[in-house]
């Protein structure tokens, strides 16, 4: 759905969303369809390309700060239309950081020993979390899902290293105000509280420090210097965030992937639907070292250092 | 003139939550309403729009103005 597409906004006004984000399209799911269904679709195209089958799978650990339902966890319902009948399933909600999260733990469940495969999905569909006539958030995101098929191997490739992070004291900065405990659906008195809400001038100055210095810290802690790294991934939000982090690290722009263009903000899909088309698109190769990093709601952020 | 105040300071918490507590008067600028932008000032636009069926040329929103001088616009427009 294209920026001039969404005419409930004044037309005037239209023109902001590029300038201010560089967002000129994302895609949106149709009303039938919940997250689980892009999770699906996500996994089924994750195992077809490396002829895995679903009974094989031993956990599946999915990504989503827009569930199906409150409970149970969505990735139960993706476990049963996959087949995957020998996994167990479970979600992780770090908002748009919920993929360096996801990635972490995936590779810490393969490298407890205790499992040799680890399906890694993000799913995420914020057109139904979003007030429609928030001209600060409903423009700003997308639908959509990405899958990682972590297997225990004696290569270098995958994970080298993974930096995790989270500040609640700013929790409001981003968040769902109504709906769960702290205020359930009968205290609400405007329908508007059950919808997803962001200080995006806060969030901006957030992203752009932690989502540099989460970068520098992981290479730190890795040993690993910036002159190493073949691409940078980081959470696709705004490109101005992008390009304020690739100029703070010194780093070419043209070393970040970009496609929030097309797709927004797809909140922890993001980085997967971005690692997935450079790789598919022949930008990312097999030995090139990423650095993945994003940042959100909690507030949480993280990267992580991979070997493709 | 306090009819649409009161519909304002209503309004403004829900589009401008780093707001809530700030107080709105006639003399307010815009550009001094916490979290006011290019962005939040479309969802003001939008409220004020929906709230009073009336159209509000995007100049009044640029942040100069004053809160008084959107409300004695509205009452023009009545």
């Amino acid at each position: 759905m294209p920026n001039e597409q969404l005419t409930h906004f004044p037309p005037s006004s239209i023109k902001l969303i590029a300038e201010k984000t560089g967002i000129l399209s994302r895609r949106v799911a149709s009303d039938a369809e919940c997250t689980s269904d892009l999770a699906i679709q996500a996994a089924h195209r994750c195992l077809q390309k490396v002829n895995f089958p679903a009974g094989r799978i031993q956990a599946i650990v999915l990504s989503t700060s827009s569930p199906d339902r409150m409970q149970p966890a969505t990735a139960t319902r993706v476990q049963h239309k996959l087949g995957a009948v020998n996994a167990f399933a479970f979600d992780i909600n770090s908002v748009c950081s919920g993929s360096t999260f996801g990635i972490c733990m995936a590779d810490a469940l393969i490298k407890s020993g205790k499992f040799e495969n680890v399906l890694f999905i993000a799913s995420e569909m914020y057109s139904k979390i979003l007030y429609k006539k928030d001209f600060c958030t409903f423009p700003l995101f997308g639908d959509g899902a990405g899958a990682i098929l972590f297997q225990a191997g004696n290569s270098d490739r995958g994970v080298c290293h993974s930096c995790l992070r989270t500040d609640g004291s700013s929790g409001d900065a981003i968040c769902v105000p109504g709906g769960g405990t702290m205020l359930p659906f009968e205290k609400m008195t405007r329908p508007r509280m059950a919808y997803f809400k962001m200080n995006g001038t806060a969030v901006f100055e957030f992203a752009a420090d932690k989502g540099t210095e989460i970068v520098l810290q992981l290479l730190k802690e890795a040993g690993a210097a910036l002159e190493e790294i073949d691409w940078f991934i980081s959470h696709q939000a705004n490109i101005n965030i992008i390009e304020t982090i690739a100029s703070r690290l010194g780093v070419p722009k043209e070393k970040f992937v970009v496609n929030l263009n097309r797709y927004a903000n797809t909140a922890s899909a993001s980085v997967l639907v971005a690692l997935d088309e450079a790789i598919s698109g022949n930008m990312i190769r097999e030995g090139d070292l990423v650095v993945t990093s994003a940042f959100g709601g909690g507030l949480s952020w993280g990267a992580n250092l991979i070997r493709i | 003139m306090l009819e649409v105040l009161a519909t304002i300071r209503e309004g403004i918490p829900e589009l401008f939550p780093g707001a809530m507590g700030f107080e709105i008067v006639p003399d307010t600028l815009l550009n001094d309403i916490p979290e006011w932008d290019s962005m939040t000032s479309v969802n003001f636009k939008v409220f004020l729009e929906e709230t009073f069926g009336i159209t509000i040329p995007d100049d009044l929103l640029e942040g100069g103005s004053t809160i008084g001088e959107v409300i004695a616009f509205i009452r023009r427009s009545d």
